[in-house]
């Protein structure tokens, strides 16, 4: 059974002190989550860092990681810096299989992401 | 019958008996406290005068007591308003508008009478509308009281007809009757002018008595009886209701309806219960009917046209109406025995009265506006449900059109029926033929849309035929399962009969299903085209990819390889999980899918199938396989599984078995120690 996506968008400082977005993604992300992705993405600043916390996922589809992809291409059309922190092994794999490495940094924690922003 | 036939005879009885006699039933008061009662073979209706007193003591029951103190009552029904034959009178108000306005609880009435009667025993028949509790003595002895008088206080009930008989001493002769009356606080704020009895309590031989009860009861089931037909047309729409539910558990619509149809059934049947029987107290009641089950009926008929009209927000409907219903909850409950007049002020109702209306109309105003909106967007399904909807505000706000001088209540063939029961009857008619005409057009769309799927999936059958294609120094092997009727994985492979080389191409389409299978047939076609003209992986994956980008919102995996006849291997990968050899996982860097951006770069390796090399390619599906707890089947158990060696087949079923969540898809290529194989020309493609 999958479950939807839930997206809190946070404000945080980075440890240099800049302003910082985080999506916070929990549940499944699939077909249906292109709101709680790409909507979410919409409504961040585009003139700061975005950290992407995957700690509260679950599981990552093709189509999912499809929409992830969206996100960082267009991140990347404007120059943004987008980090993801809290992937699995298996989904660090995927991230990287699919060549969202060349797009974005992925961590393995919150801390450690928000200290290289 | 019997009842009937019983009461017409009687009846036809005591009028001969009036006629002839001239006066059986007399009611002449001899002074203020005393009434002269002559029966014949009828009965007299006890008017007048009768003694009062508010309060509480058991002496006040005696016989001898000397009321002479007391106030006085009159219990003289309005002229022209009384039958002493059948026992009935106009409306009497009560004590609230006889003096004590603001009294509540207990109070006496008491009256002299001198029977002169010629035979029988004798019983008195109480009045039909009583407020709300009492119990009766003659001559200081209790013959019969209705409602529960315990020491921790007394449970009042609706009124039901009563009559109790007399001892059997008493058939002539001065008498004294004493009603202990109790009346809860909240009563005269839900009933005009309450206090005590609204006619006079008739006294007559015991077996008149009891068919004057008869009539009654008859007169209950005329009041009330339209409430049965109500209820068995609830219950078959509701019986509907939930078959087409069973049937598809999608259009919850029906659900919605159901629960309209349970909670509203529920409701008549305790008015039914309450005018039968004293299964029922006042109070719980009215905390049912009033205060839980008539709000939650409005707001699931909110509901239930929500959900029919397909309003996009239904989490926004839900919550706006169940807040509203807990409002109208809250404010009835504050307005309503037990804590009305007791815990909530009397002058409460001066604000909270006109909130409760605005909460009501407020839930008027969203069923407006969710019909508003689904008429806009169903157009002529939409305007077919509007008279559903009107019927079914019709029966929900029947009190607030009292206000508006609309008629509510009209007698057929003799039965009283009331508005809201025509229009709940006719709505349900309409909305059920609006059920089952959705449920068949649902049924049409579904039996359509299933033959287009398996259309797509023979296309799918058309485009990976069944066959392997024999190919000199390889054995091929694959096992293809989708997760759904039309699958998102593919693969090809081509011998290239020029150099004796072979392509073989793996992918995976983003989805499942129809959408996924068009585009793995557009993907196919692509290669089938390209090859013509291409037979190197990166060329191809360059190719796929521009076309994938032209037409735009799709990708996919995809890996490309060319096994020369030597055994040289050049491989192109867009995102796909690289190939094991030999049960390890080729190391490469990772590449965006095909379709994403236009002029990608991919990546591409060479590499040598030496002689026994098996070289495993999957999809995702495999990996992504996942169990009841959500464990993946994970890149570990792979390699675990291909430390060995196994078929493709041994692989799908390992990941199938574990919980197949995505299309799986296992190509196993093993280079032949010796060849055995050639090309076999005439095969081009291949799948199981």
């Amino acid at each position: 059974m999958e479950a939807g996506t839930k997206t809190i968008v946070d404000e945080v400082n980075g440890d240099s002190g800049k302003a910082v977005s985080v999506l916070r993604f929990s549940g499944d992300i699939s077909s249906s989550s292109r709101d709680a992705v790409l909507g979410a993405y919409g409504k961040v600043a585009k003139d700061r860092p975005v950290l992407l916390d995957f700690s509260r996922v679950d599981y990552i589809n093709s189509s999912g990681i499809a929409l992830v992809i969206q996100l960082m291409m267009e991140a990347n059309k404007s120059g943004q810096t987008i980090c993801a922190f809290g992937l699995t092994p298996h989904f660090q794999k995927v991230f990287t299989m699919v060549g969202i490495t060349k797009y974005a940094r992925l961590y393995p924690d919150e801390q450690t992401a928000k200290a290289t922003v | 019958m019997r009842h009937v036939v019983l009461s017409i005879a009687l009846l036809l009885l005591v009028g001969l008996t009036a006629e002839s006699r001239g006066q059986n039933t007399l009611n002449v008061p001899k002074n203020e406290s005393q009434l002269e009662v002559k029966l014949g073979d009828g009965t007299a209706e006890l008017s007048g005068a009768w003694k009062f007193h508010i309060g509480d003591d058991m002496a006040w029951a005696g016989r001898d007591f000397d009321d002479s103190s007391w106030g006085s009552i009159d219990l003289t029904p309005p002229a022209g308003s009384a039958n002493p034959e059948l026992g009935i009178s106009g409306f009497i108000p009560g004590w609230t508008d006889a003096g004590y306005p603001d009294h509540s609880g207990y109070a006496w009435y008491r009256l002299r009478i001198d029977v002169q009667s010629s035979h029988g025993a004798l019983a008195i028949k109480m009045p039909a509308q009583v407020d709300d509790a009492y119990q009766v003595y003659v001559n200081g002895e209790l013959i019969g009281e209705f409602g529960k008088f315990t020491d921790r206080g007394v449970t009042a009930y609706s009124t039901l007809p009563e009559a109790f008989r007399l001892p059997r001493e008493l058939r002539t002769g001065p008498m004294t009757i004493a009603i202990r009356m109790w009346m809860d606080s909240a009563t005269p704020f839900s009933t005009p002018d309450a206090g005590g009895m609204h006619g006079p309590p008739v006294l007559g031989h015991a077996a008149v008595i009891g068919t004057l009860v008869q009539l009654d009861w008859d007169d209950i089931g005329h009041d009330i009886g339209s409430g049965f037909v109500e209820l068995l047309i609830l219950f078959l729409a509701w019986l509907i209701a939930i078959s087409l539910l069973w049937m598809d558990r999608t259009e919850a619509a029906y659900l919605w309806l159901s629960l309209v149809c349970a909670v509203t059934m529920l409701s008549i049947g305790v008015v039914l219960i309450v005018n039968f029987s004293t299964w029922i107290p006042q109070v719980d009641r009215v905390l049912l009917t009033d205060v839980v089950l008539g709000p939650m009926r409005i707001g699931l008929w909110v509901l239930f046209w929500g959900y029919w009209f397909r309003v996009v927000r239904m989490d926004w409907i839900q919550r706006a109406v169940w807040t509203m219903v807990l409002l109208l909850m809250i404010g009835t409950v504050m307005l309503r025995p037990p804590l009305y007049g007791e815990k909530i002020p009397v002058h409460a109702a001066v604000y909270l009265s006109p909130a409760l209306l605005a909460v009501k109309l407020g839930l008027a105003v969203l069923l407006c506006a969710i019909t508003f909106w689904g008429i806009s967007k169903q157009k002529t399904e939409g305007w077919l449900a509007l008279s559903a909807v009107l019927l079914v505000a019709v029966a929900l706000y029947q009190r607030e059109l009292v206000i508006l001088h609309v008629r509510t209540s009209f007698n057929v063939l003799g039965f009283n029926v009331h508005l809201g029961t025509i229009s709940t009857i006719f709505s349900l008619f309409l909305i059920t033929f609006m059920l089952l005409r959705r449920f068949l057009h649902t049924q049409r769309k579904r039996e359509q849309w299933k033959a287009e799927i398996e259309q797509a999936r023979q296309v799918q059958h058309v485009l990976i035929p069944e066959e392997i294609p024999t190919i000199r120094g390889l054995a091929i092997e694959s096992d293809y399962r989708p997760a759904r009727e039309v699958g998102g994985d593919f693969f090809q492979i081509i011998p290239i009969q020029s150099d004796g080389s072979v392509l073989i191409v793996v992918g995976d389409v983003t989805g499942k299903g129809l959408q996924a299978g068009m585009l793995v047939a557009l993907i196919v076609g692509a290669i089938r085209t390209s090859v013509r003209y291409h037979t190197d992986p990166l060329t191809l994956m360059d190719s796929l990819n521009d076309q994938l980008c032209d037409r735009g919102g799709a990708s996919a995996t995809c890996l490309i390889l060319r096994i020369a006849a030597n055994g040289e291997v050049t491989l192109a990968n867009a995102g796909h999980l690289p190939p094991y050899l030999n049960g390890v996982e080729m190391q490469m860097e990772g590449a965006l899918p095909i379709g994403v951006i236009p002029g990608a770069d991919f990546l591409v390796m060479q590499f040598t199938l030496a002689p026994a090399d098996t070289l495993m390619l999957m999809s995702d599906g495999v990996a992504e396989a996942q169990d009841a707890h959500k464990e993946l089947f994970g890149f570990g158990r792979i390699e675990e599984m291909l430390q060995r060696p196994i078929s493709a087949a041994t692989l799908a079923s390992a990941a199938q078995a574990f919980g197949q969540e995505d299309d799986i898809l296992v190509l196993r290529v093993h280079k032949e120690a010796q060849p055995q194989s050639v090309i076999n020309a005439g095969a081009a493609l291949v799948v199981t």
